[in-house]
């Protein structure tokens, strides 16, 4: 089971989770991040530090790190903080790859933290990147891959946080909802769906690669709490334009009345 | 083709009777019921239960008669629309050349909640004017309030006498009636404080108020309607309305009574509500999703401004 919603404590993310975390100061982020790390080094996972010059430097100033680094446990990576560019496919290879390479290693999974606010401060990589983390969180519910992706407030804007957000499984700030991925390769829904999240809505299902099995889309929907007519309105065409029906996996009983007087004959609520 | 006085007419034919007894109830139901079987045309029924039974046996249980239960389909104007249309649609589709239906409203209507029910029977003027039918509803001529008669000759065009028929001389057209400022009696709970008062609230904040409030007295899934009911309600006056728009909620033992109110004139759709959609205008989807989900909703239009009553669980009758 994939860790989702907010998370106030790093400690509680495992193998598989994917968290949006959000800081104020560089102290704050290394923190969270050795935090994060050491849980993954106690699991015996090969893990990874992408951030600042001095934030490696302030990582490595931990002995047991420090060995770590030293017989190929963990990783310091420096990040270009003046990067421009962003390729999703050579990240997405890169994170398959340095996986693959620990389980062969001989590690149990590969966990990496890391402070991404360069790139996406690059106002044309934020479509990419958004994609590239639907894309690399798919991996994440599959495969022993865990990752804390790190974002400076003050240097995004709000728009762009909230968006970030919306594609994480869980984070350390809230986020109305949350789209992602089931280790079955179906997408889940969570949170609260209304006219505040509808741009966020289709911004986020853009990037979805549903699951489609004998012509029906299935989105687990057993967390969301909340869905008017309008955002179902939006899930409803999502698979229309696929050719698809959709399933939506809920307990909520007055989702099938709203199906019913919509009148959406290519919706349909199935139960756990 | 079509028999009768509705014979050339085209669309809905719709006929109140008033009576005074059951006998001149009888007097115009069963000539109007009998001429529909002899014409081979759809004739229905949808009287209460002593009425049906008076009705069955002046017709000699005519098996051409169909009986339709009310039951859940007059729980709401709303649901009743989206039946009978259903329904008529139905017939028509089989060859029908025109449908006959006597019915009447439950006295429990013409109280607290009989001005969504006076907005039903000036809708249906339009929302069944798709299909070839002649209806009467029969109203008790004494028995009935005297506001609630007053609306019913404003309502339906045609009078069905013993002797023949008249057109009502109040008759107001449908888009005229709806959208005129008809200000709803308060709820009685409504002269206590709100337990909760928003002012520019947004959706959520809106659905948590209700959540909040739950009394955990109310029937099974009222809550989770009126929290969906309120969502749209809120959403649309942040959409459509004029700002501020004002939430405020009163809580009961047996009901939960919400009212959204915004500076704006309200729906420029006068079926909204009513019929989910009738002219494309956003935002009538959800104002009629809440007719549907809510036991009661109030339209209020005034030159101040316009306010919606959502009202769940509750007695519907006092």
């Amino acid at each position: 089971m994939r860790t989702t919603g907010t998370v106030a404590d790093v400690r509680a993310l495992g193998p598989h989770d994917h968290a949006c975390w959000t800081f104020d100061e560089p102290a704050d982020f290394q923190v969270a991040a050795h935090a994060f790390l050491r849980g993954g080094l106690a699991m015996g996972e090969r893990v990874c530090l992408a951030g600042s010059e001095r934030d490696i430097e302030a990582w490595l100033t931990d002995g047991r790190v420090a060995r770590a680094v030293a017989d190929g446990a963990a990783i310091a990576n420096v990040v270009d903080q003046t990067r421009r560019s962003f390729d999703l496919v050579t990240q997405l290879d890169l994170c398959r790859a340095a996986t693959e390479v620990a389980l062969a290693d001989g590690y149990s999974g590969f966990r990496v933290a890391a402070d991404v606010t360069a790139v996406v401060r690059e106002p044309t990589n934020l479509a990419e990147f958004v994609r590239y983390e639907q894309l690399v969180d798919r991996y994440m519910a599959a495969e022993p891959f865990s990752a804390m992706c790190a974002f400076r407030r003050a240097d995004l804007p709000s728009t762009a946080l909230a968006r970030l957000a919306s594609v994480h499984p869980a984070g350390n700030s809230g986020a109305p909802f949350r789209i992602f991925a089931n280790p079955d390769g179906g997408t889940a829904i969570a949170g609260d769906l209304d006219m505040t999240t509808s741009d966020l809505l289709c911004a986020a299902l853009a990037g979805v690669e549903p699951l489609i099995v004998r012509g029906e889309l299935v989105l687990d929907a057993t967390r969301l709490a909340f869905i008017d007519h309008r955002s179902l309105l939006v899930l409803a065409r999502f698979a229309a334009t696929r050719g698809t029906t959709l399933v939506l996996r809920t307990r909520k009983p007055h989702l099938s009345r709203l199906i019913d007087l919509l009148e959406l004959r290519h919706v349909r609520v199935e139960g756990e | 083709m079509r028999s009768g006085i509705a014979a050339g007419h085209t669309g809905y034919f719709h006929e109140a009777v008033y009576y005074r007894c059951a006998d001149e109830l009888l007097a115009v139901a069963v000539p109007f019921l009998l001429g529909g079987v002899a014409a081979g045309e759809p004739t229905m029924v949808a009287l209460g239960e002593e009425h049906a039974g008076l009705v069955r046996e002046a017709t000699g249980g005519n098996p051409g008669i169909t009986y339709l239960a009310g039951g859940e389909m007059y729980a709401r104007p709303a649901s009743a629309i989206r039946a009978y249309r259903a329904l008529l649609a139905g017939h028509v589709a089989a060859g029908a050349g025109q449908i006959r239906i006597i019915g009447e409203l439950s006295p429990w209507m013409f109280g607290r909640t009989w001005d969504w029910w006076s907005r039903y029977e000036s809708a249906i003027n339009h929302a069944y004017d798709d299909f070839p039918l002649w209806s009467m509803c029969a109203y008790h001529a004494e028995q009935t309030p005297e506001h609630v008669l007053r609306e019913v000759a404003r309502t339906h065009p045609w009078v069905a006498e013993p002797g023949g028929h008249r057109p009502s001389p109040s008759y107001t057209e449908p888009a005229a009636f709806l959208m005129e400022s008809r200000p709803p009696a308060d709820d009685p709970i409504q002269r206590g404080r709100p337990v909760v008062e928003l002012t520019d609230p947004l959706p959520a904040s809106a659905r948590q108020a209700v959540v909040a409030a739950d009394p955990g007295t109310l029937p099974a899934g009222a809550v989770d309607n009126l929290v969906v009911a309120v969502s749209e309600i809120v959403t649309n006056a942040i959409a459509y309305g004029q700002a501020p728009v004002r939430l405020r909620l009163w809580a009961g033992a047996d009901r939960i009574v919400v009212t959204v109110s915004d500076q704006g004139p309200g729906p420029k759709d006068p079926y909204a509500g009513l019929l989910p959609r009738s002219d494309g205008e956003p935002g009538g989807l959800g104002l009629w999703l809440t007719h549907q989900l809510c036991d009661h909703v109030t339209l209020d239009r005034r030159d101040t401004g316009f306010a919606i009553r959502l009202t769940a669980g509750g007695s519907t009758a006092d």
